[in-house]
């Protein structure tokens, strides 16, 4: 499993990327999941041990309006549920 | 060639600007959509840029950055999407075109703030014509045709005591006068002058978020079936592919203005206009604009008899190859109160990268003239 963060967009996604490389966790770019959000933009993933972390990175530098989701695959789909905002 | 039109573009800039368009040209996939690497370049280096303008005007937030066009483009958004019919709007008789037509075009009632015989626009007078209908004042940091610098601090001082509005128009002032967040509200500033960038680059600078209505609208790669854009800061303004290869060339711009030092820049531009105004200042017949007491912008705008300023810098290019600008320099009030709507006003205005000996070269080719 992996987590998704969402942002309100593609731009804050860039600036939420930048502090998380710089503050050493492991995030990398993806589309945006069709399945969360309708769109063409970006979204950030990161492993189960990055999450807590990221979030609290996040929040310090007052990203505001993101959302987390999990990221499981199963039977080669992938399935995404809310965790926070 | 000598260059003495500034004001109007930066011709020469650092080489580092036209090799950062190059490169971008060749690598740059589309910005703020991708997510492979060459989206994401140009979406990061967009992202840069926004932090060393930043960085160069004291705003801690860049998101609060948004690039259009040009510094007209940006004046237009913010006008439009702020002031309405229903305003009364305060600017002063220095404005160009880009801020009185949009002005006008938003059919607010405007009140114009006069200038002393300088051009000096006081901030004395600009408190006894505010209203209790004030909502917003829209300034002129700097002069593009006598080169005053308007007291911002003070003004923004008075417009936080009467609970207006204020747009500063830093167009000829951002890389050349150090500009702060103490200022004003929000600021609109071009790209391809002093900041070295290339043309079709500019913005708006926002300190914090404003009730903007939407005044352009389309893609922003989120939320795509939502009926209205996005009313975040940058998406707002940011509608469509962004000119990323200038926006990166502007980068080099800034980043060789911080490296270099605003201080050190200034001081050499300001140099040049002295040795200049020195040197024309004796002219036959002349007649120099703006005040030569104070801190100012590095150029000179002069008449000599009743020569029109058209056929003065003609005769300076055609037999000196020297550059620059006449006419009314797009600020119609201006040109009014000086008397000079029929010749206009001969304007040379000067570069980091002009030396001494073009500006004596140029100073003998006006004594030639004259």
């Amino acid at each position: 499993m992996e987590f998704v963060i969402t942002f309100v967009s593609t731009n804050h996604a860039i600036k939420a990327e930048k502090l998380l490389l710089e503050n050493n966790q492991n995030v990398s770019v993806m589309p945006l999941p069709n399945q969360i959000k309708a769109g063409c933009g970006i979204a950030l993933r990161t492993k189960i041990n990055d999450i807590e972390n990221c979030r609290e990175i996040l929040k310090f530098n007052r990203i505001e309006g993101f959302e987390i989701f999990t990221r499981e695959e199963k039977s080669g789909k992938f399935f995404y549920e809310k965790v926070c905002e | 060639m000598i260059y003495f039109d500034n004001s109007a573009t930066s011709l020469l800039k650092p080489s580092s600007v036209s090799k950062a368009v190059a490169k971008a040209v060749e690598s740059f996939g589309s910005s703020g959509r991708s997510f492979y690497d060459s989206g994401l370049l140009a979406s990061r280096e967009i992202y840069r840029t926004r932090e060393l303008i930043s960085k160069l005007v004291g705003l801690d937030e860049p998101l609060n950055v948004a690039f259009t066009s040009s510094a007209t483009e940006a004046l237009n958004l913010v006008i439009g999407g702020l002031i309405s019919k229903d305003d009364e709007v305060v600017t002063t008789v220095t404005e160009h075109n880009s801020v009185l037509r949009p002005l006008r075009l938003s059919g607010c009632d405007i009140k114009v703030l006069g200038c002393d015989e300088n051009g000096n626009v006081r901030v004395e007078k600009f408190e006894k014509l505010i209203t209790k209908k004030t909502r917003f004042f829209v300034g002129n940091h700097g002069s593009n045709v006598t080169g005053n610098i308007l007291d911002a601090k003070k003004f923004y001082d008075v417009c936080k005591k009467h609970d207006i509005m204020m747009i500063l128009d830093i167009s000829q002032t951002v890389g050349t006068i150090e500009i702060g967040m103490e200022m004003a509200d929000i600021f609109c500033f071009t790209g391809h002058k002093s900041l070295f960038g290339p043309m079709g680059t500019g913005g708006i600078i926002s300190k914090k978020k404003h009730d903007f209505k939407i005044v352009k609208s389309g893609g922003a790669g989120t939320n795509t079936f939502e009926e209205f854009q996005s009313q975040e800061m940058p998406d707002i303004f940011e509608v469509g592919t962004l000119n990323a290869h200038s926006i990166y060339g502007l980068q080099k711009g800034v980043e060789f203005i911080l490296e270099t030092g605003q201080k050190k820049i200034f001081e050499k531009k300001n140099r040049l206009s002295k040795m200049f105004h020195d040197g024309v200042k004796n002219l036959k017949g002349v007649t120099i604009y703006g005040d030569f007491s104070v801190e100012r912008l590095p150029l000179v705008s002069l008449n000599i008899a009743n020569i029109p300023s058209s056929e003065l810098v003609e005769k300076l290019w055609t037999s000196h190859k020297i550059a620059a600008r006449a006419g009314a320099q797009c600020a119609p009030l201006l040109h009014e109160r000086f008397g000079t709507k029929e010749k206009g006003m001969a304007r040379f205005s000067f570069s980091y990268f002009n030396t001494e000996d073009e500006i004596e070269q140029g100073i003998k080719a006006l004594w030639n003239l004259s």
